[in-house]
């Protein structure tokens, strides 16, 4: 088993892989805590109970679908871990 | 994946929290019209986590109110429906179908007691051997007529089960197409396969290439294009809705259905499989011929789901999700974006409540009401008349009718008397 994976099983707040905590996480499905806070058009919690932040999976990223109870902004916030470029074209 | 918190508010069906309150602004069917057709019947029930009793008076009038008398607690499932209301079978206090005390026999005669004691007391209607009952405030919105419950020229069942599970995920499970290539193809022929019958012929495995959901009216049209077709076919181009807040509508050309989702408290739900079928052209059916009421068995008698009908499969995996699904640590992908789009719709029309607006669905013109037509597929999974092909193998299997049912439709004659 990788050096970091076994280090992951015991302390998942300290391992520097960020791919095989997610997998170590997803694993013993524990309870992530969600980033994102805060409705980014008015600024009211997004954390209350009559608004909805969504947590969910494109691919490797991270996606927030988000809908603030306080002003009905609605719109998806994806973490970025890496920046990459469309496809250029070849000719 | 949601907050704790989040899940609560979506989950909570009693009066005065924030789903509780907009779910009270539907009628919702309670019983089927046959178990409440004698004068003199009490039906206990429990709704959106109220206890309840619905009993048909002498007078025969449907009166739903709550199940405890206010005066010392005993259950009114066993009280005396009157000429115009129910009598407490204890001390005699008769209730009205408000569910205000009109007469109190060992009182004084002048005594004004009775008019300072209410148990709560609900509006009840009758429609396409339904009863529906509207738990919110006044003035109650038109019980919607959808072309199922009106519809002229059809036979019809009512399937039902008290599904012990929260609502919202069994609603989840109507947003979410991708599940019917797996749980209803790839693992039907799993059970196929293990029951030792031909897995050759199903044709329902077909994998999905796109889904898509758009809002309308009255809910969300739910799309599909599965391999070897287009967006020509029905599947897309007509697609099935989920009527908002607690409907899904499904079918082909030879039977209509809607699947109703009823809460009866947050992990406990009354599910209804109402089936329109649909008779060959030309065809008519019987003058008054019955609706009949059956349960659809969620477990054998070993107490493990039944997996090898439709339906069955569905309730084994709403129910294994848990009483409520703990949605803080579910992994929703893009596939599941449907799901998270129809969470988002209740939390929207909540929000038209608190402003004091009608939610969604909220019918106050009658003309509106005469008959309220939905999308309906009629080649589904490009297979014809697919659903009331294979009738066998969803709920309607439970029928006690079924051959009857499709000899009708066929246009054959009938021997039987159901
Ligand atoms: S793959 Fe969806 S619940 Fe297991
Ligand atoms: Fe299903
Ligand atoms: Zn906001």
């Amino acid at each position: 088993m990788c050096e970091t994976l076994k280090e992951s099983l015991f302390d998942a707040r300290e391992t520097p892989c960020p791919l095989n905590q997610e997998v170590m996480k997803m694993a013993e499905n524990k309870v992530d805590e969600i980033k994102l806070k805060y409705c980014p058009n008015c600024g009211e919690s997004l954390l209350k109970p009559n608004s909805l932040l969504n947590e969910y999976w494109i691919s490797q990223d991270t996606a927030y679908f988000c809908w603030c109870g306080e002003c009905s902004w609605r719109g998806e916030i994806i973490e970025i871990i890496r920046v990459t470029a469309p496809e250029l074209a070849t000719s | 994946m949601l907050s704790k918190e989040q899940n609560e508010a979506l989950t909570q069906v009693d009066s005065g929290k924030p789903m509780g309150e907009l779910l009270r602004r539907y009628w919702h069917p309670i019983a089927a019209s046959t178990e409440v057709e004698k004068k003199g019947t009490i039906k206990k029930l429990k709704i959106l986590g109220e206890d309840l009793v619905l009993y048909r008076d002498k007078s025969n009038n449907l009166g739903l109110v709550a199940d405890r008398c206010a005066h010392r607690g005993v259950s009114l499932e066993y009280a005396i429906p009157e000429e115009c209301g129910l009598r407490c079978q204890y001390h005699g206090w008769l209730y009205d179908k408000t569910g205000q005390c009109i007469d109190q026999p060992n009182e004084p005669e002048d005594s004004t007691f009775k008019n300072r004691i209410k148990i709560s007391g609900y509006e009840v209607k009758e429609l396409g051997g339904l009863v529906f009952a509207y738990m919110g405030p006044s003035p109650a919105p038109e019980l919607p007529k959808w072309d199922l419950f009106v519809q002229e020229n059809v036979v019809r069942t009512i399937g039902y089960a008290v599904i012990p599970c929260n609502w919202v995920q069994i609603m989840e499970n109507s947003l979410d197409p991708t599940h019917l290539e797996w749980l209803h193809g790839h693992y039907f022929e799993h059970i196929f396969e293990q029951q030792g019958r031909p897995q050759d012929e199903w044709p329902i495995t077909k994998h999905h290439l796109k889904i898509g959901f758009d809002e309308f009216e009255y809910g969300i049209i739910k799309r599909r294009v599965l391999e070897g077709q287009t967006e020509e076919n029905e599947d897309w181009a007509v697609g099935h809705p989920i009527v908002f807040p607690n409907y899904l509508r499904v079918g082909d050309s030879g039977a209509h259905s809607f699947q109703i989702r009823v809460p009866i408290d947050e992990t406990h739900t009354l599910h209804f499989w109402y089936t329109c079928f649909v008779p060959a052209e030309g065809v008519k059916v019987p003058e008054n011929y019955p609706i009949t009421f059956y349960e659809c068995p969620i477990y054998d008698e070993n107490g493990k789901f039944v997996t090898d009908y439709i339906d069955g499969q569905d309730m084994m995996a709403w129910i294994t999700q848990g009483p409520i699904a703990d949605r803080s640590i579910e992994r929703l992908g893009t596939s599941d974006r449907g799901i998270i789009m129809y969470r988002q719709m209740l939390k929207r029309e909540l929000k038209k409540i608190e402003n004091g607006e009608d939610p969604k669905c909220t019918i106050r013109d009658p003309q509106q009401n005469e008959y309220i037509e939905l999308p309906q597929e009629e080649d589904k999974f490009s297979e014809g008349g697919l659903l009331s092909g294979v009738a066998i193998h969803w709920n309607t299997r439970y029928a006690p009718n079924l051959s009857e049912i499709i000899e009708i439709c066929k246009g054959g004659v009938i021997s039987s008397n159901v």
